[in-house]
């Protein structure tokens, strides 16, 4: 018979423990079986380590014994044998799995058995004797959970929830893009939308919607303006959206010479029908045309995925009917959304659609030369510039919750600590050790319920608060509440938190040996404080480092954004939103002599310095992006001309908003509809298209007319404080072709700095001109200047909050440790103090514990700090990611307040009667 | 309660003089996540008892493992009747599924 030699070794051996083992090794490897024995008794050996020490002994060697026994000699084995022991040996594993299970399962049985009815009474009765106690671990634990569940739940919404569509992982956006440019959200042509729909055959279908403000007249009541939008008639058959009342729209409502059809949501049909199903087949008249309502889509569904208006969504939808060419193959007003075809890759589908647009460029050069539509998961555009921010704020919230688990942790540590005689006590009275440590659980459960309950609440408030900041920059904020999948989470982290706060104190008294006699002062290490626990104490404060400099930095962003200067006035200026209803059946002379009316009707009101219009205000949310093409050179190319955010203004807007002239005159009254083209050019407008000259009394081709430069004016940033100064090209309203007067314009007034005219009185003289204009919002440029940084704002609130809680936190958390470092040492400073120790020099020393971990704190919360700020620097504005005040500010606010805190145990120090200390506990 | 398949399987092995881990393994065809914890619990229950393999000192070499034995408890050999029955009925109810459909 062989001898077993090294092959029967202990299963811990490793091939590294010398020369001997690595000979072994290479003699093995002659011999198959001896390989692959060794082979699984290293995996059993790795196996077992994961189970507890008293089940590990037995199995490993049961499992051993069988692989020798069962397939004898390893020497002898065939290759059958050798795989079958792979197999055998590798099955272990989840036998060593299962034993683990079991024993945790049998051990907390036994704990909770232990425990019974009464511990719980115990439990209530136990915290309540120490209400101060308990009211700061629960605050501590429920700030932690709020920011988590409450942070969870914005997240949940941005990047983790379906879309609330069919099968939405299909849904991909059509991004019309240069060919030259990289990725951009861009909108597309309908026509191409649809030639894409029908071409593509890894496309279900592909359809668009492009805005549309119809103002409703209801046969009673006021008539009312809502946000809406044009939409092929298969957009909701694609989207996955069945409507709850009535019918879809169908092939035969689309189309020239249809009639007009309209769908409305759950929310217009309350708020405009009264929610009165008899609407459906009702004809109603909208921007002064008969549509008949077709349909009412389902309540919870919000059309917000392509096209919102500040963050609201549409609420009606019309399928087009009007001619053909009022949807051109250049006007590219349109966001596209398709559907992948079942087993169609996003790559094959792109490449597809990226040839067909390729068709449709050599089809139609003049729309579509040197352009292409890109494929976007849909999510994408929707959030894309919010997903940053979230995942931040994600990582702060994380860092939140660790932090106030371990105070608590710490918090009950140390009340343990106070308890150690009436363990003692119950241990000498015969409670077994299971028993008390079943106790310590329910203590720590009863804890963890009611600072999950108080968490709950609290992230309840501040979502609230989150709804109002959040809702003008992040898609259907309205729709923001904890849901059943967020509880249970919260449970879930409940119960972990429960185990964690029992068990602390439990494992100090096991590790203590017998629990009755168990010392915790002499646990862990002489200081009084372990590694782990330094590590963590440290930890938190570079946590709460990390998000003071986060918040410093994102509040100095708030500062910049709000000192920017937007090259316009907003100080007592409002802006009324005109939705043309009063004006489809008019002339655009009539039009334009209706608007002159009314703004000498405004100007005319007490305080109101100026008013003018626009088709599109300063710092809405809307843009466009013009072609301008200079008629005193060669024509560009297709494709290759320069486009330019274009108004249509009437005479008084640019003096309204306090935008200085630089060349030329402003337009006036004079350039109507007979006169010669006038138009204004901004300062870098006129630089871009006549570099080196005097742009006054050039003329280009806007809008398809001919227009002259009359005058130049300082650039504006319409995009808001966060935007560039770019250059504008304003076209007087009266003669603009595109017809901006009766589509509806922005009316914009400006009173007093300190007195804004009022808002019925704005509204009066708009309805004196126009009795049929419903005027339904005015509001304040500064407001309009405050959504354009909603998101800013949103960012500065979260991280202010996250800040002060992270410093709440580390201030409870230093004076908690330093409380119990105190009180474990009270015996060393009552013999310090019987020996002649000043009271002082001993708090002094007790705070420099403190210190210690501030310091080292400190400097590891700014290396992280500083890397973490620099990667998320595209959030900041008008501040680098160093920037030395934040950096020094952040520190110096936490020690004081760290060092407060922690002083106020320290003194405890002193305070120690030294007799009390050198009386036994 | 009812015996589940895995369990009346191991029983009977047992009857049989199957006393070993992987014995057991090879007579049900049930793998080791089944074989171990379904003996651990009959164990537990009382109706299983395990001991080590008495070995001879003078044939053995001191580093040679011993196996671990399974055996019925008078409980547990109560047990197998069931068992016996148990897999009769899964047996019959196979029977039924694998025959040819009836006209």
């Amino acid at each position: 018979m062989r001898p077993d030699g090294p092959s029967g070794g202990p299963p811990e051996r490793r091939p590294d423990e010398g020369a001997a083992g690595a000979r072994e090794e290479a003699g093995d490897s002659a011999v198959p079986g001896l390989a692959a024995r060794r082979r699984a008794v290293r995996r059993l050996a790795r196996w077992a380590r994961l189970m507890p020490t008293r089940r590990r002994e037995r199995w490993l060697r049961e499992w051993q014994g069988e692989l020798d026994a069962h397939f004898g000699p390893a020497a002898e084995w065939d290759h059958g044998t050798v795989r079958e022991v792979e197999r055998r040996s590798r099955g272990a594993a989840l036998d060593a799995c299962r034993v683990t299970i079991e024993e945790v399962g049998m051990r907390m049985g036994a704990m909770m058995r232990g425990a019974r009815w009464g511990a719980w009474r115990q439990a209530v009765r136990a915290w309540t004797r120490r209400p101060a106690f308990f009211v700061v671990a629960v605050a501590t634990l429920a700030l932690g959970i709020a920011a988590t569940a409450g942070l969870f739940t914005v997240a949940d919404h941005v990047l983790i929830r379906p879309l609330g569509l069919r099968d939405e992982a299909r849904l991909v956006a059509l991004s019309g893009r240069n060919l030259e440019d990289g990725p951009s959200y861009g909108t597309v042509s309908y026509p191409n939308v649809r030639d894409l729909g029908e071409r593509a055959r890894s496309l279900v279908g592909a359809v668009a919607i492009s805005a549309w403000v119809p103002g409703i007249e209801p046969a009673e009541g006021v008539p009312v303006v809502a946000l809406g939008g044009t939409v092929s008639w298969d957009y909701f058959d694609v989207l996955g959206v069945d409507p709850a009342l009535g019918r879809g729209f169908a092939r035969s409502d689309e189309g020239e010479g249809r009639a007009p059809v309209a769908i409305l949501s759950h929310d217009l049909w309350q708020r405009a029908f009264g929610g009165d199903p008899a609407v459906i087949g009702r004809s109603v008249p909208m921007n002064g045309t008969p549509y008949e309502i077709v349909g009412v889509l389902p309540e919870r569904y919000r059309d917000h995925r392509l096209l919102t208006y500040a963050g609201r969504p549409p609420e009606i939808w019309r399928t087009p009917w009007q001619a053909a060419s009022a949807w051109p193959r250049s006007g590219r007003s349109w966001r596209g959304i398709a559907r992948l075809a079942p087993g169609a890759t996003l790559e094959a589908a792109q490449a597809e659609v990226g040839s067909i647009m390729s068709a449709l460029a050599e089809a139609y050069p003049e729309a579509n030369r040197g352009r292409t539509v890109g494929l976007v998961a849909l999510r994408a555009p929707v959030v894309g510039p919010v997903r940053t921010g979230v995942l931040v704020l994600l990582g702060a919230v994380g860092l939140l919750l660790a932090v106030s688990v371990l105070n608590a942790a710490h918090l009950v540590l140390q009340r343990a600590l106070d308890r150690q005689a009436d363990w003692r006590l119950r241990r000498a009275l015969g409670a077994s050790a299971s028993r008390l440590v079943g106790d310590l659980l329910v203590e720590g459960l009863v804890l963890a319920v009611a600072a999950g309950l108080a968490g709950v609440a609290l992230a309840s408030v501040g979502l609230e608060a989150v709804r109002e900041l959040a809702a003008a920059s992040l898609p259907g904020a309205d729709e923001l509440a904890l849901d059943p999948r967020v509880l249970a989470a919260v449970a879930a982290l409940v119960l972990g938190i429960a185990v964690a706060l029992g068990l602390a104190p439990a494992a100090r008294l096991v590790r203590g040996g017998d629990m009755g006699g168990a010392d915790l002062r002499s646990g862990g290490s002489t200081r009084g404080i372990g590694g782990l626990r330094r590590g963590l104490l440290v930890g938190q404060v570079a946590a709460a480092v990390v998000l003071l400099v986060g918040a410093g930095l994102v509040v100095r962003s708030l500062e910049r954004l709000d000192a920017v200067d937007l090259g316009i006035v907003t100080d007592g200026v409002v802006v009324a939103d005109l939705h043309g209803l009063g004006m489809f059946d008019r002339t655009r002379a009539e039009a334009a002599a209706t608007y002159r009316d009314m703004l000498e009707r405004l100007s005319a009101l007490e305080g109101v310095v100026a008013a003018g219009a626009a088709d599109i205000v300063p710092l809405a949310d809307n843009f466009s992006c013009d072609g301008v093409i200079p008629l005193d050179r060669p024509p560009p190319e297709p494709g290759e001309g320069v486009c330019a955010e274009v108004r249509a203004v009437t005479p008084g807007l640019l003096e309204t908003l306090g935008v200085p002239l630089l060349a030329g005159r402003m337009l006036d009254w004079s350039d109507g509809l007979d006169a010669a083209g006038a138009m204004v050019f901004s300062r870098t407008a006129a630089e871009l298209f006549w570099p080196n000259g005097d742009p006054i009394g050039r003329s280009a081709l806007v809008h398809g007319d001919t227009f002259t430069v009359v005058g130049v004016v300082e650039d504006v940033r319409a995009r808001g404080p966060a935007g560039e100064r770019e250059g504008h090209v304003y076209l007087s309203a009266a003669q603009e072709p595109w017809n901006g007067l009766v589509r509806g314009m922005g009316v914009v007034v400006r009173g007093r700095p300190e007195a804004p005219p009022s808002a019925g009185s704005v509204r009066a003289a708009i309805q004196a001109a126009d009795p049929r204009e419903p005027v339904q919002a005015v509001r304040t440029l500064e407001s309009l200047r405050g959504d354009r940084i909603a998101e800013h704002r949103l960012r500065g609130a979260l991280m202010r909050a996250f800040g002060a809680l992270a410093l709440v936190l580390a201030a409870v958390g230093l004076a908690g440790a330093v409380g119990l470092s105190v009180r474990r040492r009270r015996r060393e400073f009552g013999v310090r103090l019987a020996l002649g120790a000043r009271g002082r020099e001993l708090t002094r020393q007790a705070l420099g514990e403190a210190a210690g971990w501030l310091a080292a704190g400190t400097v590891a919360g700014l290396a992280i700090a500083l890397p973490a700020a620099a990667a998320a620097r595209s959030l900041l504005f008008g501040v680098e990611p160093w920037d030395a005040g934040v950096l020094l500010a952040a520190p110096l606010v936490l020690a004081g307040v760290v060092l407060l805190a922690a002083w106020l145990p320290a003194r405890r120090a002193a305070a120690t009667d030294p007799l009390t200390s050198l009386r036994p506990e | 309660m009812t015996l589940r398949r895995a369990t009346a399987l191991i029983l009977l092995a047992l009857r049989r003089g199957h006393a070993y881990g992987f014995e057991i393994m090879d007579a049900t065809g049930l793998p080791s996540g089944s074989v171990y914890p379904a003996l651990r619990r009959l164990e537990r229950e009382g109706l299983v008892e395990s001991r080590w393999q008495e070995s001879d000192p003078g044939d053995r070499g001191p580093g040679r493992p011993t196996r671990r034995v399974y055996e019925l408890t008078p409980a547990g050999e109560a047990l197998t009747e069931e068992a016996r029955a148990r897999l009769r009925e899964i047996e019959g109810a196979a029977r039924d599924l694998l025959s040819p459909e009836a006209p």
